[in-house]
């Protein structure tokens, strides 16, 4: 059984063996910090993916619930002085029940509309970090956010979360994580149920699925973990400002999924790896590089409707086909 | 025919629709209908374009909310209740355009079809709980005799797409049947359909109504509404203007006015 694992699953635990190892190679302070918000950004894209790829419902919040995740944490760990993990906790939540007072009337609205109301809410949430002063610090921000609380481990010791290798381990294991549980909610039959709604909302309600009750479960579960990926942020980057809740967030999730692969597991990842290591490769052209980055969008979208993702699987595909054309021609020139 | 008239006699009321109006802003679409369809029987409700026939099974599966009357499902109202819940109850419904989650696969389509009967949540799903371990396999047995039973047991991993119009038809009524409902409501099941084809489709139908689930479908196919059918309720203008065994209905004269054009074909 487990040679059968490794055989069907080699190519994955190769990237989980490197991500393991990648501190091995000390990257300089720069790349670290790359690929530690790549990990974050996977975390919001994989939870984007859930709601938009598998349930097939556009909400342009989830900058604002990403926004809320990380005030949340910063607002309880510098004014409330409450431990960091408790705070992340507790953020995830705050998220979530937001997204859950929002998806009650927002959810009852369709298509467009959905991703208009929705837009609308990220907006706000943005406006109100930027106006209400005493409490999120306006424009300018929060600052000095304390890291993540030092925690002690066995055999490694007290890890305190300041050295990029640190963090770099905390956020994978929060990424591995959110991985493990998309992949279980997306193949399980509560799975199934959001893929149904996607796919035929009215044959959904038909065959017996309370579609607004299984929305609302998906908006609710999404905003629990781009919650938890703002806090994150927050535990790394120890500022936050309105820029972090701004709908452009939103956006730049929205691209990584689309070049990466809607409604698969590993296109959020590759899309946030991918488009974010891009932009910063291409970081000398400036503005410039927006440029580069439309045309890319808009070849994706019409080559690759699926993302990379999508286009490996169809390349797979077609590769199969070849050898078992090339198999079955080589049995029947042997038969003669 | 005797014995299925004795047996209709005993058999009880499954579903009774009273005085069921529904408006569309001044257009009475369906207009004061009463009808009372049998278990185990095959109910065909006939009808020229625009007589209300989707409209009435709109209303029973809960689509559409009456503007007045009650649909009574073993004796409990449901036209105030959502398509899921009426679904839950036992009801089930294909469509005229035939509705399928057509980027899955026809396992996956009877896999959603079948979610009714299963419970698994969020937290069964998570922590792969023995519900949902054992909810899994016995939705696969039933996934598995549904299919050979609509005649797609071999195309399991076929994805929708690739299916002829006739096996679609097919799965559609199997993602309605899968659930084990009480009644299953067919709107149009060989609608655009060859004649070669549609005798299989008969079958199927026979079969599901042998099998214990009363069937209610509407069709255009005169030969084989009469062939098929129990019992004929006809629609015209959203009035029932006649209702019995296929004989009765034919040489019915508001019927043959209506709908036949002076001709009865069986």
């Amino acid at each position: 059984m487990i040679r059968q694992f490794i055989q069907k699953n080699w190519f994955y635990l190769l990237v989980l063996l490197f991500a393991l190892v990648f501190p091995v190679f000390s990257p300089s302070r720069y790349v670290f910090h790359i690929v530690i918000y790549c990990c974050i950004f996977s975390i919001a894209t994989l939870s984007f993916n859930l709601i938009l790829g598998y349930t097939g419902q556009a909400s342009l919040a989830h900058g604002g619930f990403f926004g809320i995740g990380a005030y949340a944490v910063a607002l309880m760990t510098l004014k409330g002085g409450l431990n960091f993990w408790l705070a992340l906790l507790l953020a995830s939540l705050i998220s979530a029940f937001i997204g859950f007072l929002i998806g009650l009337p927002t959810l009852r609205t369709k298509g467009s509309y959905f991703a208009i109301s929705t837009l609308c809410f990220g907006v706000i949430v943005y406006i109100v970090a930027g106006a209400w002063i005493g409490f999120t610090g306006g424009y300018t921000g929060l600052r000095r956010i304390p890291p993540p609380t030092p925690i002690t481990l066995p055999l490694v010791g007290q890890i305190s979360f300041t050295t990029p290798t640190a963090q770099y381990y905390l956020v994978l294991a929060f990424l591995l994580f959110t991985l493990w549980a998309m992949h279980r909610i997306v193949f399980s039959l509560q799975g199934y149920s959001f893929i149904a709604i996607r796919n035929n909302e009215n044959l959904a309600e038909a065959v017996g699925i309370n579609t607004f009750k299984n929305k609302l479960l998906s908006f609710v579960v999404s905003n629990f973990f781009v919650g938890m990926a703002g806090g994150l942020y927050v535990g790394i980057m120890r500022t936050v400002d309105p820029t972090t809740a701004s709908y452009t967030t939103t956006f730049n999730y929205l691209i990584f999924l689309l070049i990466g692969g809607v409604a698969t597991l590993a296109g959020p990842v590759i899309g946030a790896f991918g488009v974010f290591a891009l932009l910063e490769y291409l970081h000398a052209l400036g503005h410039y590089r927006m440029v580069l980055f439309g045309a890319l969008l808009v070849v994706v979208i019409i080559y690759l409707p699926r993302g990379v993702m999508g286009g490996l699987t169809t390349l797979r595909a077609k590769v199969d086909v070849y050898y078992q054309q090339r198999k079955d021609g080589a049995q029947r020139a042997i038969k003669g | 025919m005797y014995t299925t008239s004795r047996e209709r006699m005993v058999r009880s009321v499954l579903l009774k629709a009273e005085a069921l109006t529904k408006n569309f802003e001044g257009l009475k679409a369906v207009d004061a209908v009463d009808l009372h369809i049998n278990e185990g029987e095959i109910v065909a409700i006939i009808g020229p374009n625009g007589a209300g026939k989707t409209t009435l099974f709109n209303l029973i599966s809960g689509m559409h909310r009456p503007t007045s009357g009650k649909v009574l499902f073993q004796g409990e109202a449901i036209n105030n209740i959502k398509p899921y819940q009426i679904a839950d109850k036992g009801i089930k419904r294909t469509f005229q355009t035939t509705a399928l989650f057509d980027q899955l696969r026809v396992l996956d389509n009877l896999v959603i079809g079948q979610r009714v009967r299963t419970k698994t949540g969020l937290w069964d799903a998570l922590f792969r709980t023995k519900l949902s371990k054992r909810e899994r396999e016995e939705s696969a047995v039933r996934v598995l005799q549904t299919a050979s039973f609509i005649g797609l047991g071999n195309q399991l991993t076929d994805f929708v797409s690739t299916l002829s119009q006739e096996a679609q038809k097919r799965l559609a009524i199997g993602i309605a049947l899968v659930s084990e409902p009480k009644l299953i409501l067919l709107d149009e099941p060989t609608g655009g359909i060859n004649p070669g084809e549609t005798a299989g489709l008969i079958d199927l139908i026979k079969r599901i109504r042998d099998s214990g689930v009363t069937v209610c479908l509407i069709e255009h196919k005169m030969r084989m509404v009469m062939n098929m059918a129990d019992r004929i309720i006809v629609l015209n203008y959203g009035k029932k203007i006649a209702e019995g065994t296929p004989e009765e209905v034919c040489n019915n004269k508001l019927v043959i006015q209506a709908y036949l054009g002076g001709k009865c074909i069986a």
